[in-house]
């Protein structure tokens, strides 16, 4: 009971944080539209050109709003975990972490809650009304936006735990940046953030499905999009599971490479 | 000259402390090649599965992208610590300090722009521009280098006007959000071929906001097609960067120090 309270006090120390910086939460409002009428333009042309209603599966739409929809689960699940955890070993400051009453997992995933609660706030919602007057989502549901929220808080734990474990990294090399820089680009060619995967070839796919990053942003977006593959109860539970796969093995793998780095930590950093 | 002393004194200090942590570093460039694939990789595989744009073959796109990349990896190759630097110094409190050096706090600001994480991008430029060169056999004489040089100078000078105007309201504000990142965005303009744009936001493109002088005009250029009027989008970035002179002059008169 004790921890759990603790847990809420710094999710919410956290929220009042980040409220005072607002403002700069609230910049991607000003940005996105600006990618948004790029994409516009592009697929616009792109379709015309080949003079089709559908491409890959996609209408035009479902298209343009594809990166946006990849944008809103970077502003939902984005931490600085890594960054945070390289910073205590480097500096040394991790031993007042080990002090705590409360491990280092659960207080960094506070901070991390607490962080992305302000930017659904002051990013995600504004964002959906903003985008949605400048390019209106006819092919969007209630229920596809319900199925991705609840899709996309585990992308969040899958996010978090592939940053702590990337965290983790410091306690060998101390400067993890590069590693940092590594993740961000699986994620976004191999989790579909920055190209819709039906682009890959079918090999590269079947490869891909083995992996966590395509559960972080491309079966989400498939549900906020509302594709035809995204249809039906059974994928939504399918997915459902095979991310809750990945947050069961990401969190065993947290504990044990936690466990074995933390052994050999000094405080001179 | 003296700038230019400064700026090369800067970029062996910024070589130094990249050194410091040569696996990162190496790896860091690693990494920077991989995004700066991104934006070709993704024109690759839409011109794979598709038509693409009209007026436009996957080399040329490749070609624009190669150019776009170069311009980008030369920008922040020279100016890209910029923004980290100056929001740095404002906040740390530091930036009193540089009014009292023996050089204009613009200039030291300028001159301690070296980025050599962005080499990544500069070399993923050199060598799609060469491919694409080869794939479409230009011929390339000193006019077409004149014309690439005039492209991304016009990109250049924009850009500092930008950062000029960032720099003065950081220094105004103290803190002022993810304002880069929103210049940045806004350069993202410069990776499409006009054609894919409306009549009207094409003809901003090339004089109120000039992004397609950058990279496109010279595409156009090498591709020996028709280009488009550059005279009133080069006034435009040269007013911009004297306007952000005048600006940041005036501001800088009226600076109490702790962000005032």
């Amino acid at each position: 009971m004790h921890t759990i309270r603790a847990f809420l006090e710094i999710i919410k120390i956290e929220f009042k944080e980040d409220l005072q910086y607002t403002f700069a939460l609230m910049t991607s409002v000003i940005i996105q539209p600006i990618i948004l009428l790029i994409n516009i333009a592009l697929f616009t042309s792109v379709y015309a050109y080949n003079n089709t209603t559908q491409i890959l599966g996609y209408d035009l739409g479902q298209m343009i709003w594809y990166m946006t929809s990849a944008h809103f689960i970077w502003v939902l699940i984005f931490n600085f975990t890594d960054f945070r955890i390289s910073d205590r070993v480097l500096t040394g400051d991790l031993n007042m972490d080990l002090l705590r009453p409360l491990s280092l997992f659960k207080y960094e995933l506070g901070i991390s809650i607490g962080f992305r609660l302000t930017a659904f706030f002051t990013e995600f919602i504004p964002g959906l009304i903003i985008y949605s007057l400048i390019y209106f989502p006819s092919f969007m549901s209630w229920l596809s936006i319900l199925k991705f929220c609840l899709l996309v808080q585990f992308s969040f734990l899958i996010m978090y735990m592939l940053n702590f474990l990337t965290g983790l990294s410091a306690f060998k090399l101390q400067n993890n940046a590069s590693i940092t820089g590594i993740k961000v680009i699986l994620m976004s060619i191999f989790g579909g953030s920055a190209i819709p995967l039906e682009f890959f070839p079918l090999p590269v796919r079947q490869v891909l499905a083995f992996l966590p990053f395509e559960y972080v942003f491309y079966w989400p977006i498939q549900f906020f999009l509302n594709t035809r593959t995204s249809q039906g109860v059974f994928v939504f539970l399918r997915v459902a599971g095979l991310q809750s796969m990945w947050v069961v093995l990401l969190y065993g793998l947290c504990r044990f490479f936690w466990k074995k780095s933390s052994r050999d930590f000094s405080a001179v950093g | 000259m003296k700038t230019i002393r400064l700026f090369i004194w800067n970029a062996k200090i910024r070589i130094q402390r990249n050194m410091a942590y040569r696996a990162d570093f190496f790896v860091g460039i690693i990494v920077s090649l991989a995004e700066a694939s991104l934006g070709p990789l993704f024109q690759l595989l839409l011109f794979t599965n598709t038509k693409g744009y009209p007026g436009w073959s996957i080399d040329q796109v490749l070609l624009l992208q190669g150019l776009v990349l170069l311009f980008l990896g030369i920008r922040g190759l020279l100016f890209g610590a910029i923004g980290s630097r100056v929001a740095n110094m404002v906040w740390s409190g530091g930036f009193d300090r540089l009014l009292s050096l023996p050089y204009k706090p613009l200039r030291s600001i300028m001159a301690s722009g070296f980025d050599l994480n962005r080499i990544g991008v500069l070399l993923v430029g050199l060598a799609l521009t060469f491919y694409a060169g080869v794939r479409l056999h230009l011929q390339v004489g000193p006019v077409q280098v004149l014309f690439v040089l005039f492209g991304f100078s016009c990109g250049i000078v924009l850009y500092l006007a930008f950062m000029i105007f960032y720099c003065t309201m950081m220094v105004m504000v103290t803190k002022i959000g993810r304002i880069e990142e929103v210049i940045d965005t806004l350069f993202n303009f410069i990776s499409y071929p006009a054609e894919i744009f409306t009549n009207s936001l094409r003809i901003v493109l090339m004089t109120v906001l000039p992004f397609m002088l950058v990279a496109y005009f010279p595409a156009q250029k090498l591709l020996s097609r028709a280009a488009i009027t550059v005279i009133p989008g080069m006034l435009v970035c040269l007013g911009l960067y004297v306007l952000s002179h005048l600006f940041w002059n005036h501001k800088l008169k009226n600076y109490t120090s702790a962000g005032g």
